[in-house]
């Protein structure tokens, strides 16, 4: 388990202060998180948290590998069993267009959800227990920084920026 | 105006929290009869399929040459419901409209249960339903491959492609309000919504990617919506039957669902605010937009039936004209004129004048719209396939007690996984609603801020 400090904030103002007190006096930036009920990203960001997603990349990877997965389906399976068509096309383009524009964003859909959980790290209980306060359901906004060994400087930075410091991060009821 | 004294900015975040997530922490009475009344339709309707299932199809009123008859009517109109949500959702998200945020949640619940019960309908439709899974694409030994060129194909890739996205659209925002419940819960739920949020904490990252992978959801789920009732479309228009074969079947199929699909919303928004008791959030402003946007899709959706019968009319080609006669003076004329009531005469004016436009009155047109919807897919249905183009094989159509038990009963639950929803999850987006108040404040003080230029 990490040794965090925590501390909870009634406004997103003071925590983003608290956070570049934090920062200044030399925590890093990828150890000091906030957690809030509802998004503040409009208020701009003091870590680099919200830079460098690759989701669009991974949706269009997946549009593209769905696109693939259409055609083949409708070309292999025509070909496995070449039904008389009469001189018809076995693969005709406007009907296996259709196939390829729905798988196109299936796979889209997929790649997209997967990468934002990836990126998210979410599917992990793990930091709920141990890096979390259930106060940030009442419209707190906690502040969590990581201590080895410097707990008592964050915890009084924390302090002096209007956070109140919670003991344990989330209590079982 | 109903509702209209309650403003949203009055309201704290305790408040928010206690109102929106009290239906969740907390069951009433109403909520046990409403699930034993519709369980109980849900369940006669299970035992009428079963009905059939044991004694054949032939139970129903399909008859040579109506193959296609109330259940085909079911699958298109529910279908056309799905349109109300995700899309909706999808377009007012895109386009930042603030209003939306109280709606989108009640809408794409729509999508995913009106989905989920159309698409049992081939299903039902099938003499032999436990082969069903011969319609799924994938090889097997029997040299039954399926037939990419049909539209019945393009109907099962393009109702699963919209149901994953709707899914996964209606989920994604759902996470950190499961969050929320799970830090409220106690007992065995807070297991489950911890389980259910997924290890959300809400850190900003999580943040950024969430409305990151909500907007590119937006953007993917809107075609792939307009080509599902498209695709519907083209069930019919891809074959030679009278009144079918049209080139405008598909735009004429999305305007019909887009316009059913407001009707269902706003129905349900307001059974949801009075039971729910929901007046602060489900405001009349939220109603009269989409009252508006009802009107505008009741207009294109006369504009496109004008166009369809005036060219049936137009051409007098014998087989169409015996399918048109048959609507609008025949043995369908009944149903025909009760649709233009429904779906245009009535409601006109009450979504154009803003007198009228009452949220009580907007509920009543949209009802309306409704059965009217349901009589305008019969109508495309039926009258066709009992009038094909070699006279001796005319027929009249009547459904039995088998099929009005099975459409009643989807009609039950779609009531019944509504209500379960509305009792498993928020119905609004707290968390949306929460950032909307905040966007509404703030542009208020922006407002208020600008120096005013004395005379």
């Amino acid at each position: 388990m990490t040794n965090r400090v925590h501390a909870i904030f009634d406004d997103p103002e003071s925590a983003r202060r608290a956070m570049r007190e934090l920062i200044a006096a030399g925590a890093d930036g990828a150890d000091v998180t906030m957690m809030s009920s509802e998004p503040y990203l409009e208020s701009g960001e003091v870590t680099s948290e919200t830079q460098g997603t690759k989701i669009p990349y991974f949706t269009l990877a997946g549009g593209l590998l769905g696109a693939a997965t259409g055609f083949g389906l409708v070309y292999f399976t025509a070909h496995s069993y070449p039904v008389v068509t009469g001189g018809m096309p076995l693969v005709p383009p406007f009907t296996t267009g259709i196939v390829m524009y729905e798988m196109t964003a299936m796979g889209a859909i997929f790649f997209a959800l997967a990468r934002m959980l990836w990126e998210a790290r979410l599917l992990r209980l793990r930091p709920v227990r141990e890096d979390y306060a259930p106060e940030v359901a009442d419209g707190g906004v906690l502040v969590s920084v990581r201590s080895d060994g410097d707990a008592e400087r964050w915890r009084s930075i924390l302090r002096n920026a209007g956070g109140l410091e919670l003991a344990n991060q989330y209590r079982e009821r | 105006m109903n509702g209209k004294g309650k403003q949203a900015s009055h309201l704290t975040n305790e408040r928010i929290n206690r109102d929106l997530l009290g239906p969740v922490l907390a069951t009433s009475w109403r909520f046990y009869v409403l699930i034993a009344v519709s369980g109980s339709i849900v369940a006669w309707a299970l035992f009428a399929w079963g009905w059939q299932l044991y004694w054949g199809i032939g139970v129903t009123g399909k008859r040579r040459p109506e193959f296609w008859a109330l259940y085909i009517t079911n699958f298109v109109f529910w279908i056309g419901i799905s349109h109300a949500g995700t899309l909706i959702s999808a377009i007012l998200r895109v386009m930042g409209a603030e209003w939306r945020r109280p709606v989108t949640r009640c809408a794409e619940a729509i999508t995913v249960f009106a989905l989920l019960i159309g698409s049992m309908f081939p299903i039902i439709h099938l003499g032999r339903a436990w082969l069903f899974y011969w319609l799924a694409p994938y090889p097997n030994e029997r040299l039954l491959w399926p037939n990419y060129r049909s539209p019945l194909m393009w109907d099962f890739f393009a109702i699963n492609a919209y149901l994953t996205g709707s899914l996964i659209y209606l989920f994604l925002p759902l996470i950190p309000d499961l969050a929320l419940v799970r830090d409220k819960a106690t007992g065995w739920r807070r297991q489950m919504y911890a389980v259910l949020s997924l290890g959300w904490r809400g850190t900003e990252t999580q943040w950024h990617r969430l409305e990151k992978a909500v907007s590119i959801m937006a953007i993917i789920i809107i075609p792939v919506a307009v080509s599902v009732h498209t695709i519907v479309s083209w069930d019919f228009a891809m074959t030679l039957n009278p009144m079918w074969k049209s080139t405008i079947f598909g735009p004429y199929f999305v305007v019909g669902a887009i316009f059913s699909g407001i009707a269902a919303l706003i129905l349900a928004m307001a059974v949801l605010r009075r039971v729910l008791h929901l007046e602060a959030y489900l405001q009349h402003k939220h109603f009269s937009n989409l009252a508006l946007l009802l009107l505008t899709m009741c207009l294109l959706w006369f504009y496109f039936t004008f166009a369809e019968y005036l060219t049936a009319w137009y051409g007098n080609e014998p087989a169409e004209m015996a399918v048109f006669w048959s609507k609008v003076r025949g043995s369908y004329s009944p149903l025909f004129y009760t649709m233009v009531c429904c779906c245009f005469v009535i409601p006109v004016p009450i979504l154009a004048f803003r007198r009228l436009r009452r949220i009580p009155l907007v509920a009543f047109a949209s009802a309306l719209i409704c059965v009217g919807m349901w009589l305008e897919r019969f109508l495309i249905v039926v009258p066709t396939l009992a009038h094909p183009r070699l006279p001796y094989n005319w027929r009249g159509y009547r459904p039995t007690w088998v099929e009005l038990s099975i459409t009643a009963g989807t009609f039950a639950y779609f009531t019944l996984l509504y209500a379960l929803f509305t009792k498993a999850f928020p119905i609004i987006a707290v968390w949306e609603f929460k950032e909307g108040l905040r966007h509404e404040s703030a542009a208020q003080a922006k407002s208020e801020a600008v120096p005013v230029i004395a005379d």
